[in-house]
Parts: structure tokens; C-alpha cells; sequence
């Protein structure tokens, strides 16, 4: 080979290595930036006081289940809302339950959507994708039900300052799945 | 294997066709150092192209959510500080690149025929670029961009016929807002970078049929030997390594560049000497050295530059745990771009000034007055921009040589002229003397050491040197209000935009509330380093509230009630009364029983003081003791410690915001000084319900009852200053709307 051939692919090689190294010094925090969002926790999860229901509000129990709202300050992105609402909730007088009520996230099990009152009353009833539930969150018609499991149900407490008041963890589960995985 | 892949891979899109066609360029002549600077504006252009790509995947545009999403950006994201800084640096780069750029085509005079119009898109570029620069200036949406942004735009409405409408277009309406940040952003992201994209691809499509302008190549024995061609290498490399160390790259990077330029000087001893070149390798190699240079500087103006406002971080995930996140998050530093306060149209005298490379037109400006500005802003930027546009046509048949002088004379001498302006401009805003005492204001002082005020020329010297002082005090204001906002979003920015960080803020707005609604009375001593600051002068007729509720505070108190920092100036005599109960019976006590008395004293202040706490957080020892002396000295013969009311106040949660409210909101409340009290009532008088809560506060005590307005945030705002709690007031804005017809 030429010298001046010698000269040539050494260039090329140096070259190669210059523009991998800027490639690298650029990239690098490029795809750490980009993946910034991923893994970054939700707020722990703790007992917080349900707005709308009374559990002594017997009139109200006799109508069927009443749906409570949790609010509570919200981070979103750089935005802090103060007090917003974090989430709705199922509450559901159950004498079979171990306290007597069941609460339930109003978050469909299937795919996100917001649960209904099925028509009459008598069920839970998902808008989106015709999922139904009993009121106790079991699963109706699972020849036919789009979701996998039942309605996530939530742990609850009585307030201590006003046993007629409630506090729930509010928690959001993975849509989709056939067991209840906590995504925060 | 990969060749075989290679093979089949070409066989089908054929792209080493392409890749030959792009880089197998003959450069007559040979490769050259001064070629470089084109591809090095290309690189900056794409840094440009992918870090604002990464911006805009974080970057909200509008008026309440661009600033906090720049502030997430920087201080929040993982190397978000160094992707927004290399956009923000990298904008200047491209300009400073683009002088080097235009040097070198005039001084090689490819402007010249037959290369016109490649100059033409060259220019069209230049202005694309300045309109880049100007758009993206406004983005982060703070006071820098948001004030230089509408002497920008008024300027383009002075325009004659067309001005109004045209800055109506630009901003989307006819005051800055949602819709200017909407159009300013598409222009930016999308108009302004594509059409660089089509010039630029043009432009380098325009000069492949060209050919570089190189000087008539050398016959063998007219060619340098190889010595002196490594030498300038050598040179080259110890100049590019010396400068990249002044901008403060780290010694090993500095070392690497040079090294690459020993490196590539040496392999010129192995090849033959000949003229000839390829862009590939002989010249790629020198423009990515070029790059990596512009690279260097750029990463350094990043990292320490020392442009950014260090942080404290509040939440704890965004606390760095590991080395790698100190790295990843080192905006929390200081490192990487500035950003100012957040736009606030309700701002007395920002010191607006546009970015640097915008400082000579902002400078020719002052030298037009009244209806001549349009010579300043329209007649001579435009006459310049048609001179460089006529520049080629000079280069014809025998004009030629004649058309490359003037070339270099007017882009050179045009420079010139955008230095010295730039520096004027910088002199102006100084009250020294800057560049070594080279230029600047200076105060002239008579013989008796006094500023002068007899000579009108002195006395307009010294006038300018004060008028430069204001403009660096409210540089420092803004930059302290800059440095205050950056800290204050860590905790979380409110709805309604970032601007009311500054507007909720108790350290600034809550003093300045305090100054207007109770330091009438109230004296408030503070320490000299509290950032919150106190009120001293003036005369005061009420206790001062500076500590109030603190061990300190109350303890004093208790030692003298008559003084001036109690109940002195007061009508309140109660304290006082008891307090001279104490002193008789101290007559005939013994020394224990006064010790005794003391340190039952000592122990009820620091037991109050803790009132203003959480009920979580109070000190249960401190409670049960602090009690005990309480009744001992049978404090609550007059004060209540349960809400039950008394002769005098009640000291449930003592000195917490929930007391100073009622204290604030109804003093004369029989929970608070009763009947006795002389202060006023500050109550929100205004918004929904007001007029229901008022009137309740009427019945109860009558027409007399001195009522003074205060909004409740601003009344939320007193209290957080008063206790020393800088979180910003959220929410609680009268329900207000446009008049109901």
C-alpha cells in the first residue's frame, strides 16, 4: 500500500472514532433524559378521608351505594394542585362484609374506565367495554365479561374523630390483569 | 458477516451510491484547516435539531404551564440542565460560527460569480437563524424573553402601512399571551427549522456544483514542504487546545484536541506531499477536530459557565442519592442555562435587553430618536441586509478582483461595526470603565472630592454613570427575584401560572403587605440575616410582633410587660398590672420563691412558645411542666387554654396561623383582647359570601367596629411572613369573571 493510502485509513479510522465519540457524549444523556419519565414513583399510597358518604347515613345505604370522593394535593409534572380530586369510590353496605361496608375504586379492572351504576341499581356497570359486577364486586356473566377480575376493592378505616366518616388507601391496580398488582 | 449483510443491503436501496456521492467530493487544492467552518455550523445545527427535539417532549407552550415546564426541564430531568443548555449555548455558537463562516467566504471571495447565489441562500439562512434566536429567546416564557420579546414585536410594529398588523400576526392578537407562545413555538419547532433544512440542503447542494474556492493550486515545486505544513498543524493545535483551556474545558480534553492535531501533523511524514484531496477522509477529519472543538466550548459554556440559579430541592425524589444522579441533576448546581423569573406583565422597570447577539441593534436604537427610529430599527438594518445582497454583482468580468476587495471590506468592516456597538452597549450599561478601562462611564469629581455639578458636560457623565448604577441595581433585583422563583417552583408551581409564585411569595409580597397593613403600628424586629427581613423605622404604637409567640418573645414579656417591645405604647394594662402584683410580693419573698417564680416563667414560655406548633409536634414533657406552671401562677384566673372565653386571650395554638387569623380577622374578639382591643379589624370585604360574614361580624359588634379590607390571601400572606413560612399561598382567589350583563 501507498504511504499516502497508510495515511488515508488512518484518517478514516480517527474519523470513525471522532464522530463515535461526539455521537456517544451527545447520546448518552440524550437517552438517559428521554427515559427521565420512567420509573419515577407515584405518591405513597395512605389512608385518606372520603368526602360524600356518611357511613351512619342509613337512608342513603337503603338506596343502594354511594360513591365517595377522595381529595387530596396532587403533583403533576411541575403543577401542584392543592386539593384535587385523586380519585371516586364505591361504597357498598355488605352485612357479609368484615366491617359490614365494602369500598371500591370506581377504576374498572378491564382497561381504565369509570364504573357506573348498572341499570336499576342493582349492578356495577362499565361504560366502556360492558363489564358488570355485583355489588359485592364479583364478576357477572364471565362467559362474556371483558374484565379478568372483579372490581378492585379498597382497605378502610372508620376516622377516628368521626366514626361516620370514612378513610381509604387509595391505590390504582394494573387494567388487564387477573390479579390486583399495586402501579401506585 | 456485517459485509454480507452490507452487500445485500446495498443491492437493495443502493445507498453506498449515496454515501459516495455525499462524501467521495474532490477538494482541488487539497483539505484545509479553513474549510471547516461550514460543517462545523452544520454540527451546531444539528445539536440544535436534536437537543430541541428532546425539548419539545417537555416543553409545555402556555402562558401558565411554559415557564414551570422549563423549570421541570432544568432542575427536575435527568441532564434536562444540559440538554436545555446546549440549545441555549448552542444558539449563540451558530452566530459566532456564522462571523467565521462569512470571513472566510469573502476573504476566498465565493460570493463572487458564479457562486451569487449561494451567497443569497447564505444570507437567507442568516436571517432564518436570527429568526430562530429571536422566537425560541421568548419560549421559556421569563422576564428576559417575555420583555425583550415586546420590544422585539413593537419595533416590527413600527413598521410602516403594514407594522400593526403585522405585530397583531405575530403575537397572535393584540397582547402577548397563549396565542404568542402558540405561534412563536410552531415557528420555532416547525417554520423557522424546516425551512433551514430545505436552504441549508440547497446551499450545500449549490456549493457540491461549485466546488470549494480555493487559491490556484501549486505546482510541485511551488508546494510547501511537508515541515512547515506540520508545523501549522502544530501551531493549529496548540491555538485550538490554548483557547478550548480559556473557556475552562477540562485539561484532558484540551489534551485530546491537541493531541489529535500532533497526531495528524505527524501522519503527514508517512503520506507523499501532494495538493490534491478528498473530502473523505483528508477533510472530515479536519471538520470533525472543527467539531469537536465548537463542541468542547459549548460543553464547557454548560457546565461552567455558572449561568444557572443553584436550588435546593425540596421533594425527595428529586434530592440526588448517588454520584451519577449529582451529575444527572446538576442543574440543581447552577450548571447550564439561566432562567429567569417568571414573565409577569405586572413588573416595574425590568432592564430589558435582548440576548448579546441582538445587542447591536438594540444599541443603534438609542441613536435615533422619536420618529426617526425607523432609521434605527427598519432603514439600516434592511439597507445592510440589500448591500450584502448586491455584494456578487460586483465580481463581473474585469470588476472581479475590485468586487473580492470590497467583499472583505464590508463584511469585515460590518462586523466591525457589530462589535463596537455591542461593546458600547455593554459600556452603557456600566458604571465602570470595562475591557481594561478601554471604554465605559466614569463619574467626574470636582477638587473637593464631590460628584460635579457645575460642568454640564461632567454633570452628563455623572448622570449617565447613575443611570448605569440603576440599571445593575435592577439586573441584581431581578436575578435575586430569578433566583427566589427557580427555589420556590421546587415545591410545586400553582395552577394559575408561575408568575404567582413571585406574587404569593410571603418573603417578598407577605413583607410588603406587612409594611402597608401593620407596620403602621407594629414595629417588627428581625435578625439581620433573616431573609424575611423586619421593620424598625417609623414611629409604632403597638407591641412589636418581631418574634412573637417565640420562648424569647414571651419570656420578655413576662419579665416586663410596660416596654415599649409589650404593651407599652398599648392601652392594655392587664400584663402590666400583674406584672406590678409580682414586683410587690417579690418585696417580702424569699430568694428561693423568686427563683422558683423564674424558672416557672422560663417554663411557661417555652411551653407557650410551642403552641404555635402542629398539636403533633409539640414537646409532651414540655406540656405537662409547662401546664403545671401555668396554674401554679394561676394564669388562667384571666387566660383560657380551651376556646372558653376569658378577661384575656385565649392561648390554644398560641402564635399559630389559626390564632394570628382570629387576631387578624377579629381582635376584638372575646378569644383575643376583647373589648379592650384598639385594633382594627382586617377582614376580606370583597367576593362572594363577604357580605354575609360581614354582616354576621356587624351584629356582633355593632356599627363602631373599625373594619379594614384585606383579601384573604393576602391576609394568608401576613400571617406566613409573620411566622417565617415561605410556601407560597395556593388558591383561594375571590370567584371573579367577566361582568354579568
Amino acid at each position: 500500500m501507498a504511504p499516502s493510502q497508510d495515511r488515508r485509513s488512518f484518517l478514516r479510522l480517527l474519523t470513525h472514532g471522532l464522530g463515535t465519540l461526539i455521537a456517544v457524549v451527545l447520546g448518552a444523556p440524550a437517552v438517559a433524559y428521554l427515559l427521565d419519565p420512567v420509573g419515577r414513583k407515584a405518591r405513597q399510597s395512605q389512608f385518606r378521608l372520603v368526602d360524600g358518604v356518611r357511613l351512619d347515613d342509613d337512608a342513603a345505604f337503603a338506596r343502594g351505594p354511594v360513591q365517595g370522593v377522595i381529595r387530596d394535593f396532587r403533583v403533576d409534572g411541575w403543577t401542584l394542585h392543592p386539593s384535587d380530586v385523586v380519585g371516586r369510590v364505591w361504597v357498598v353496605k355488605d352485612p357479609a362484609a368484615a366491617n359490614g361496608f365494602r369500598v371500591f375504586t370506581t377504576i374498572c379492572p378491564h382497561l381504565g374506565c369509570s364504573v357506573n351504576l348498572g341499570p336499576g341499581g342493582g349492578t356495577f356497570a362499565c361504560p366502556c367495554h360492558n363489564a358488570e359486577f355485583a355489588l359485592d364486586g364479583a364478576r357477572l356473566h364471565p362467559e362474556h365479561n371483558p374484565a379478568r377480575r372483579g372490581l378492585d376493592e379498597l382497605t378502610w378505616r372508620r376516622n377516628d374523630a368521626d366514626p361516620g366518616r370514612l378513610e381509604v388507601q387509595y391505590l390504582n391496580f394494573k387494567a388487564g390483569e387477573e390479579t390486583k398488582i399495586v402501579v401506585g | 458477516m456485517p459485509g454480507k449483510i452490507a452487500d445485500w443491503l446495498d443491492d437493495r436501496i443502493g445507498f453506498r451510491k449515496l454515501r459516495d456521492a455525499l462524501l467521495l467530493e474532490h477538494i482541488p487544492g487539497g483539505a484545509r484547516w479553513r474549510y471547516v467552518w461550514g460543517s462545523t455550523l452544520a454540527f451546531v445545527f444539528g445539536v440544535q435539531l436534536i437537543t430541541g427535539l428532546l425539548l419539545m417532549t417537555a416543553y409545555s407552550p402556555s402562558d401558565t404551564s411554559a415557564w414551570g415546564s422549563v423549570h421541570y426541564i432544568q432542575y427536575r430531568m435527568d441532564f434536562g440542565w444540559l440538554i436545555r443548555g446546549l440549545h441555549h449555548f448552542g444558539s449563540q455558537t451558530m452566530m459566532v460560527l456564522i462571523a467565521l463562516h462569512m470571513v472566510q467566504v469573502v476573504l476566498a471571495g465565493a460570493q463572487l460569480p458564479p457562486r451569487e447565489f449561494n451567497w443569497w441562500i447564505g444570507l437567507g439562512l442568516l436571517g432564518v437563524t436570527f429568526g430562530l434566536g429571536l422566537t425560541g429567546y421568548l419560549l421559556p416564557w421569563d422576564q428576559k424573553g417575555y420583555w425583550a420579546t415586546r420590544v422585539a414585536t413593537n419595533i416590527a410594529a413600527n413598521v410602516p402601512f403594514v407594522g400593526q398588523r403585522l405585530r397583531e400576526f405575530l403575537l397572535g392578537g393584540p397582547d402577548y399571551g397563549n396565542h404568542t407562545l402558540t405561534r412563536f413555538y410552531s415557528l420555532h419547532t416547525f417554520l423557522l427549522p424546516g425551512l433551514l433544512i430545505v436552504l441549508l440542503v440547497a446551499h450545500i447542494a449549490v456549493f457540491r456544483r461549485h466546488g470549494v474556492t480555493h487559491p490556484p493550486v501549486a505546482l510541485p515545486h511551488e508546494r510547501p514542504a511537508v515541515g512547515t505544513a506540520l508545523l501549522r498543524d502544530l501551531v493549529l493545535g496548540a491555538l485550538a487546545a490554548g483557547a478550548l483551556y480559556s473557556f475552562h474545558v477540562p485539561a484532558v480534553t484540551c489534551g485530546i484536541i491537541g493531541g489529535l492535531f500532533v497526531v495528524f501533523a505527524l501522519s503527514r511524514l508517512k503520506a507523499e506531499n501532494v495538493q490534491s484531496g478528498w473530502f473523505w477522509p483528508e477533510q472530515a477529519f479536519r471538520d470533525l477536530v472543527a467539531c469537536l472543538f465548537v463542541f468542547g466550548v459549548l460543553l464547557s459554556l454548560v457546565v461552567f459557565g455558572g449561568h444557572g440559579n443553584p436550588v435546593t430541592p425540596v421533594a425527595p425524589e428529586d434530592a440526588p442519592q448517588t454520584a451519577y444522579q449529582d451529575f444527572a441533576r446538576a442543574g440543581l448546581k447552577g450548571w447550564g442555562a439561566n432562567l429567569d423569573a417568571p414573565a409577569d406583565r405586572d413588573t416595574q422597570g425590568y432592564p430589558a435587553r435582548p440576548e448579546w447577539y441582538f445587542l447591536f441593534l438594540f444599541q443603534l436604537l438609542k441613536y435615533f430618536e422619536g420618529p426617526q427610529i425607523l432609521v434605527g430599527t427598519v432603514y439600516i438594518p434592511n439597507g445592510v441586509m440589500l448591500l450584502l445582497v448586491l455584494l456578487p454583482l460586483l465580481g463581473y468580468g474585469r470588476m472581479r478582483k475590485f468586487g473580492h476587495a470590497v467583499g472583505v471590506v464590508v463584511v469585515v468592516g460590518l462586523l466591525g461595526a457589530v462589535l463596537v456597538l455591542t461593546v458600547q452597549a455593554l459600556a452603557d450599561d456600566s458604571p465602570e470603565p470595562i475591557f481594561w478601562g478601554l471604554i465605559g462611564n466614569k463619574e467626574v469629581r470636582g477638587p473637593d472630592g464631590a460628584l460635579d455639578t457645575t460642568d454640564p458636560a461632567a454633570k452628563e457623565k455623572n448622570a449617565k454613570v447613575a443611570k448605569a448604577r440603576e440599571f445593575q441595581a435592577s439586573l441584581k433585583d431581578a436575578a435575586e427575584k430569578a433566583r427566589r422563583a427557580c427555589q420556590l417552583a421546587m415545591s410545586g408551581i400553582p395552577v394559575e401560572g408561575a408568575r404567582e409564585l413571585l406574587r404569593n411569595d410571603p418573603q417578598t409580597r407577605g413583607r410588603e403587605l406587612f409594611k402597608t397593613h401593620c407596620a403602621v403600628c407594629h414595629k417588627y424586629t428581625a435578625d439581620e440575616k433573616d431573609p424575611f427581613g423586619g421593620f424598625t423605622e417609623g414611629k409604632f404604637s403597638a407591641p412589636d410582633l418581631g418574634g412573637h409567640g417565640s420562648k424569647a418573645w414571651i419570656r420578655g414579656l413576662l419579665a416586663n410587660p410596660g416596654d415599649e417591645r409589650y404593651f407599652g405604647l398599648t392601652k392594655l394594662e392587664g400584663m402590666k398590672k400583674w406584672r406590678k402584683g409580682v414586683d410587690k410580693a417579690r418585696k417580702s419573698a424569699s430568694k428561693d420563691d423568686i427563683a422558683m417564680e423564674e424558672a416557672d416563667f422560663d417554663q411557661i414560655a417555652a411551653w407557650l412558645a410551642e403552641q404555635a406548633k402542629p398539636p403533633g409536634q409539640r414537646d409532651p414533657k414540655l406540656a405537662q411542666a409547662g401546664k403545671e406552671a401555668f396554674d401554679r401562677q394561676d394564669c388562667g384566673s384571666c387566660h383560657s387554654l380551651d376556646k372558653t372565653p376569658n378577661s384575656a386571650p385565649d392561648f390554644s395554638d398560641y402564635g399559630s396561623p389559626e390564632w394570628l387569623r382570629l387576631m387578624i380577622m377579629n381582635p376584638g374578639h372575646r378569644l383575643r383582647f376583647g373589648q379592650k382591643n384598639e385594633m382594627p379589624a382586617f377582614r376580606n370585604l370583597d367576593g362572594p359570601g363577604a357580605e354575609v360574614y360581614n354582616q354576621e361580624f356587624v351584629d356582633a359588634h355593632g356599627n363602631g367596629a373599625k373594619v379594614i379590607h384585606l383579601s384573604d390571601i393576602d391576609r394568608e400572606l401576613i400571617i406566613r411572613w409573620m411566622t417565617r413560612d415561605g410556601r407560597v399561598v395556593f388558591g383561594g382567589r375571590p370567584i371573579s369573571g367577566p361582568e354579568k350583563k
